[in-house]
Formats: C-alpha cells, structure tokens, sequence
C-alpha cells in the first residue's frame, strides 16, 4: 500500500500523541509508588495511570490503549528493576484485562464513570486472581478483595474524571477539536 | 504542518447513564459476598506464614519481637511482632509494598514477589500444612 506524505504525517502525529500520552501514564505509574496508599493494606497500590489508559481509548482506540498499556507496564517495570518478576506480571495482567473490558462497555454505551470503575474492578480481579494462583498460592488473598475493590471504585471514579477533564482542558487549549 | 486536532476523533462522552446501575450492582454484590463470607477472623493469636501455598512458621502474636523469614536459606523479610499485631520490615522485595499496615489492619498480609502470605488463626485451630486453592474466579 502507498503511504504519501500526508498519510505518513497523519500516522506520526498520532504516534507522537500516543507515546505522549504513554509516557506520561509511565511517569504517573513510577510516581504513585511513593504516594501513600489510602488504605493500610499490604501490596495497595494507587492506580491513577489508568486515566491516561482511559484518555488513550477514549481518543485513538481500543488497539492503541492495549498496546500503551504493555509499553506502560513494561517500561516501568523495567525503570523500577521488577522486569518479569510477579508484579510485572500482575500489572500486564490487570491493565490488560482492565483496557480490554473498558473498551466493550464503552462500544455498549455506558457511562465514562461506571466504565471506569468496572474497569478497575476486572484489573483488581484478574491481579488477585494471578496472584492467588500462580504467586502465591493461596486463596486468602481474596480477604484483601473488600478493601482494594472498594478503594479501586474511587480511584475509577477519579480516573474517569481526570480523563474527562483532560480531554475538555486539551479541547480548550486547542489540542483538540 | 499537520497536528494532531484533526486527525483524532473526540466523541461527546456522558460520565453517566441510566445502564451504568447494573455494573455498580454486580461490584456491590461482589463486596458483600467477599465481606460476609470470606473476611478472615482478627480474634486469633496465631500467626501462619505460607510461602508458595505451604505453611512454614507459625507465631503467637504474644511472643513480641523480630521473626527472620526465609526460603531455602534465604532472608525473605523480618516480621515485627509487637503490641498483638504484627508488621512486615525489612522485605528482600523490590518495592517493599508489603510493609504498608499491619496484621490486624488488613486481616492478610502478602508479599507476592516473595511469594508470602501471613494470615492469623485462632489458637487450637488445626493448622493446615498446604493451602490450596479452593477459590478462582475472573
């Protein structure tokens, strides 16, 4: 297929905004590891780079957002020295499943909020469940399902309005139309 | 110079609609579930720590001090055992996410890089020597 200037333009202007938009959920990943968790809770973490996620799918798509949120995961586990280890597996597993099920409500035509919370529901699930079969072995991990789904819906919730907002605020500004 | 404005399709989303009551009832339900039928019991005395699904020390949450956790000849992590609860400190893990809160604040404690679990259980409950998985869902 013959790709002319225009169309090559239009591909790297979409790329640059992606890997814009990607390093900025690498940075926020690698950031909320030193924010306190909102609940005391062993191996708790903030989840505020689903936003950008969630930005990512609202602009380009559903294969744009899968592929920002391997390059997430992978770039930051790489930078925090935990490549291939149980939390990168866990992370790929939850943003994964996370993206993937935003996507499918989003095509049903729910609302930006429940799709966000819902998918953090899935990534806290689909993490709990890895951890419990593969990592850890033991189904008692599930006795931290209470407080981190619970957390996870109000982070859903602010992921949601962080990504509205940030998509009006790039509006505004001209970056979009 | 062509940017991206024009090339990127931004949809009018609703941050909310009526549908969205049925995904909030399915995470609802879920919570509940987890909360009346699998939340661990904090009255116990004794401290099971499982590595890889089998149970390997076990403490009574009397006896304060610092436990030395290890696999294979290899520190894991000390615990801290002190005013009847207990603590991670020093885990060999590279985030060390396990050492935020206490026993008795969360119910469970777990370390998946290192492949722990720490859960209490009530002093003269047999203590199983493997816990395996009776629980999968996703």
């Amino acid at each position: 297929m013959f790709i002319g200037d225009r169309d090559r333009a239009v591909s790297s202007a979409k790329l640059t905004f992606l890997s814009v938009l990607t390093a900025l959920a690498v940075a926020i990943g690698i950031l909320e590891l030193i924010i306190p968790p909102p609940v005391p809770v062993a191996g708790f973490k903030w989840g505020f780079s689903n936003a950008i996620l969630l930005m990512i799918l609202m602009l380009l798509g559903k294969k744009e957002a899968l592929m920002a949120a391997v390059l997430k995961v992978t770039i930051a586990s790489l930078l925090t020295g935990r490549f291939l280890g149980p939390s990168f597996f866990l992370g790929m597993g939850g943003s994964l499943s996370s993206v993937y099920m935003m996507s499918i409500l989003m095509k049903r035509k729910f609302g930006l909020i429940a799709v966000s919370v819902f998918g953090s529901f899935v990534s806290n699930l689909v993490q709990l469940g890895l951890a419990a079969t593969i990592f850890v072995g033991s189904a008692k991990v599930f006795y931290l399902a209470g407080y981190i789904i619970t957390v996870g819906a109000i982070t859903g919730f602010l992921n949601a309005t962080l990504a509205y907002g940030g998509i009006k605020w790039m509006k505004q500004i001209g970056i979009l139309s | 110079m062509i940017g991206i404005k024009s090339h990127v399709k931004c949809r009018q989303w609703k941050l909310f609609q009526k549908r969205d009551i049925l995904l909030y009832l399915i995470i609802l339900l879920f919570v509940v579930i987890v909360i009346f039928w699998g939340y661990p019991s904090l009255k116990g005395n004794t401290v099971l720590v499982s590595i890889n699904g089998v149970v390997q020390y076990h403490f009574s949450l009397d006896d304060e001090g610092t436990k030395r956790i290890e696999s294979n000849g290899k520190k894991l992590m000390d615990l801290l055992i002190a005013d009847a609860d207990m603590r991670i400190i020093d885990s060999q893990c590279p985030l060390h996410l396990c050492e935020r809160g206490t026993l008795k604040q969360a119910g469970v404690l777990v370390c998946v890089p290192q492949e722990v679990i720490i859960t209490i259980e009530r002093q003269g409950e047999p203590v199983k020597q493997t816990d395996e998985i009776d629980l999968i869902t996703g």
